[in-house]
């Protein structure tokens, strides 16, 4: 019975190419992936974990301006973190371009913000923490909406309703796990808007999102199933972001203001309004070699911090770390250096993030070699480091050494 | 006595009245203009091959625009395969007044990133071209002297020496020295040997089976493209399929927010 559900997707995934494989306008890519790693990322201190996993992803053109994609994992449960899970459909919708306008129905990934890997305007992209993906944007899913996007000349007017949005899924302390549920969110309508410049000289945008919350809250369950609950509230983002290239450098801005809704007086487990930056500097070397350096700044405003540790206090400092404000105001320096050699087929990449009020730092270093065009191998690692009661310090048993292959396929 | 000198006059005569007959900076830009075209559509495949005879094969459609201006150039390049690529487009749009833009997609990110403007000494794609190679070098940026006539594989040529204007076009190409030898009749560049920046032969480009393109407007297009590396012993073999020109792309193509289409 546990494998009826991925042979189900697979089945699905392969018999809606085939249907219309004679007219040969399909096209199905795949990318086996077999790893080796040191721990999980589920803080059960799991260790020596092999999963594997299939990628694959179709594109079906049924008219010239009419697409479906697909894109789903098959797998070992291991990979997904979850015992009952062997199969993930990322993506699954409808593509309709017009003159000056395309519209895209069913699950997707929206992916906003021009700042690197920290995207403070991101707010309709949902992750598991917890998957044994090498690469962070592996770890993304679709959610399931309606995107409009108009196009006038150098300007873009994007509108999204998620009326189905799922919860970015995040590692919990064993003590916590049987003391928590995951409960829906409240209400299942989000939307969002941007205003894009995408053009000469510099991109802009200014971007509002009304939603929940993609990221979870750990709160006093109301419901008493157990003492614990994430939930999901809800959120108004008003974003900003921009990018200007001059010389061999590229300026980065990310900037987001969230309204939580959270009284002042009130005592719970709710996140602060909050205002987070990043502002960065790339610069291409000679030689292949790209550095990122980047500063982040969040403040959350009307904080309340506590002089002494009581079991509730622990609690409430548990539940800012879970919230990412364990200060009023805390900055960070982000880093992304990668170099590419023989040829591309090697790839050495250095990136981390260390964050001020003790909140620690993370390091991840990664290594690619494609021995040819269908294979590759990937050995990296995440060490993360800090206090029991810090960020990073908080996920000090998800360090892992890796090290994966990885057989790409085209039919 | 007076038979050096009568010969070193008349050698100068003769110079001066060759230098005053080609003009050496019309002809650069007639090279850069000579496959300039209204807009063009084709397939491309890049053969990598490194020095262990190792091959990877890309495969590309490519797709250019003049801008209104008739002189910059807009290029879509989006990557059928391999599989690990497939699906990453890059856009770049020349300017003539300032730094170009360039924009990258990538399907792992669903992002498109703006690039670093100046990276026109960077490997493309691990190939032996450069992005410089691919936009094209600006005549203006060098100073080109006519070293002298030739034939190369029995075309007439004119071999000219390209050094950069400065030391910032240096640094930004990342060439010291260019050895063009260009086809009398097409102004198109059949072979170029490049010097790196300490003035070490680096790699020589040769093109192959050019075609004319475009009869109306007299454009050409080489349909094969060797580069070959010295100093790494790699090589980068490109050839052209299904060119096709003034296909009256639309501008929206040429849209940064556009590159998204998977």
């Amino acid at each position: 019975m546990q494998f009826f559900k991925p042979c189900v997707f697979l089945a699905a995934f392969l018999s809606s190419n085939f249907a219309i494989a004679e007219n040969d306008f399909w096209q199905l890519d795949g990318k086996l992936q077999v790893g080796a790693w040191s721990s999980n990322r589920s803080l059960d201190n799991t260790e020596a974990v092999f999963p594997a996993t299939v990628a694959l992803k179709s594109k079906v053109n049924l008219a010239d301006d009419i697409h479906v994609f697909a894109d789903g994992r098959v797998g070992h449960s291991e990979y997904f973190a979850d015992k009952n899970k062997y199969a993930v459909a990322r993506e699954f919708y409808l593509d309709y371009t017009f003159e000056n306008a395309d519209i895209r129905i069913g699950k997707q990934i929206i992916a906003w913000g021009r700042a690197d890997r920290i995207n403070p305007t991101d707010s309709l992209t949902s992750r598991d923490y917890r998957w044994l993906a090498p690469e962070e944007e592996d770890a993304r899913f679709g959610n399931t909406g309606i995107r409009y996007t108009h196009h006038l000349s150098d300007y873009t007017l994007t509108s999204v309703w998620l009326p189905q949005m799922r919860t970015s899924r995040i590692p919990l302390n064993p003590q916590y796990v049987s003391q928590v549920s995951i409960q829906q969110p409240e209400k299942l309508d989000n939307f969002a808007f941007k205003f894009d410049h995408i053009g000469e000289g510099f991109d802009a945008s200014l971007s509002f999102y009304s939603g929940i919350d993609t990221m979870p809250t750990l709160e006093i369950n109301s419901e008493n199933s157990t003492p614990f609950a994430l939930l999901n509230r809800r959120i108004q983002r008003y974003g900003s972001d921009f990018a200007y290239g001059f010389g061999s450098y590229t300026l980065r801005g990310e900037f987001a203001y969230t309204q939580t809704g959270k009284d002042k007086q009130e005592f719970s487990g709710k996140k602060y309004d909050y205002f987070q930056g990043v502002i960065g500097l790339e610069k291409q070397f000679s030689n292949n070699l790209n550095v990122i350096v980047q500063t982040v700044y969040q403040s959350a405003f009307s904080w309340r911090g506590f002089a002494s540790q009581s079991q509730q206090q622990q609690l409430t400092v548990f539940q800012q770390i879970i919230n990412q404000q364990p200060a009023e105001n805390y900055f960070g320096i982000a880093y992304h250096v990668s170099k590419k050699l023989l040829n591309d087929d090697l790839e050495l990449e250095f990136s981390g993030l260390g964050l001020s009020q003790n909140q620690g730092f993370l390091m991840r270093p990664r290594m690619r070699y494609q021995v040819n065009d269908e294979s590759s191998v990937v050995l990296g690692g995440d060490y993360y480091n800090g206090s029991d009661d810090s960020i990073f310090g908080r996920l000090r048993d998800n360090k892992t050494v890796f090290l994966e292959a990885n057989y790409n396929f085209s039919l | 006595m007076f038979r050096p000198l009568l010969i070193s006059s008349f050698l100068f005569a003769v110079n001066c009245a060759y230098a005053e007959n080609i003009d050496v900076q019309q002809l650069m830009i007639r090279n850069d203009a000579s496959s300039k075209v209204l807009d063009a559509k084709s397939d491309m495949t890049m053969t990598l091959e490194n020095e262990d005879h190792q091959q990877r094969v890309r495969k590309l459609t490519a797709l250019t625009k003049l801008k209104p201006d008739g002189v910059n150039n807009q290029r879509i390049l989006r990557f059928q395969a391999p599989a690990d690529i497939k699906g990453t487009v890059t856009l770049l749009i020349e300017q003539t007044a300032q730094d170009d833009d360039m924009w990258i997609y990538l399907p792992s990110l669903k992002k498109t990133r703006r690039l670093v403007s100046d990276n026109k000494r960077d490997s493309f794609v691990g190939s032996d071209l450069t992005f410089g190679d691919l936009i094209g070098h600006k005549p203006s940026e060098w100073n080109s002297t006519l070293q002298k006539e030739d034939t190369l594989d029995g075309k007439a040529v004119y071999v000219i020496e390209s050094l950069p204007k400065d030391e910032s076009v240096k640094s930004h190409t990342g060439y010291s020295k260019r050895l063009i030898w260009i086809d009398k009749q097409s102004n198109v560049a059949l072979k170029t040997d490049y010097w790196d920046e300490t003035g070490q032969l680096l790699k020589t480009i040769q093109v192959s089976d050019v075609r004319l393109v475009d009869v109306d407007r007299t454009k050409w297009q080489f349909m094969d493209l060797n580069a070959e590396n010295y100093q790494n012993h790699h090589k980068t073999v490109l050839h052209f399929d299904n060119y096709k020109v003034n296909q009256n792309l639309a501008d929206k193509l040429f849209n940064p927010s556009s590159l998204e289409k998977e």
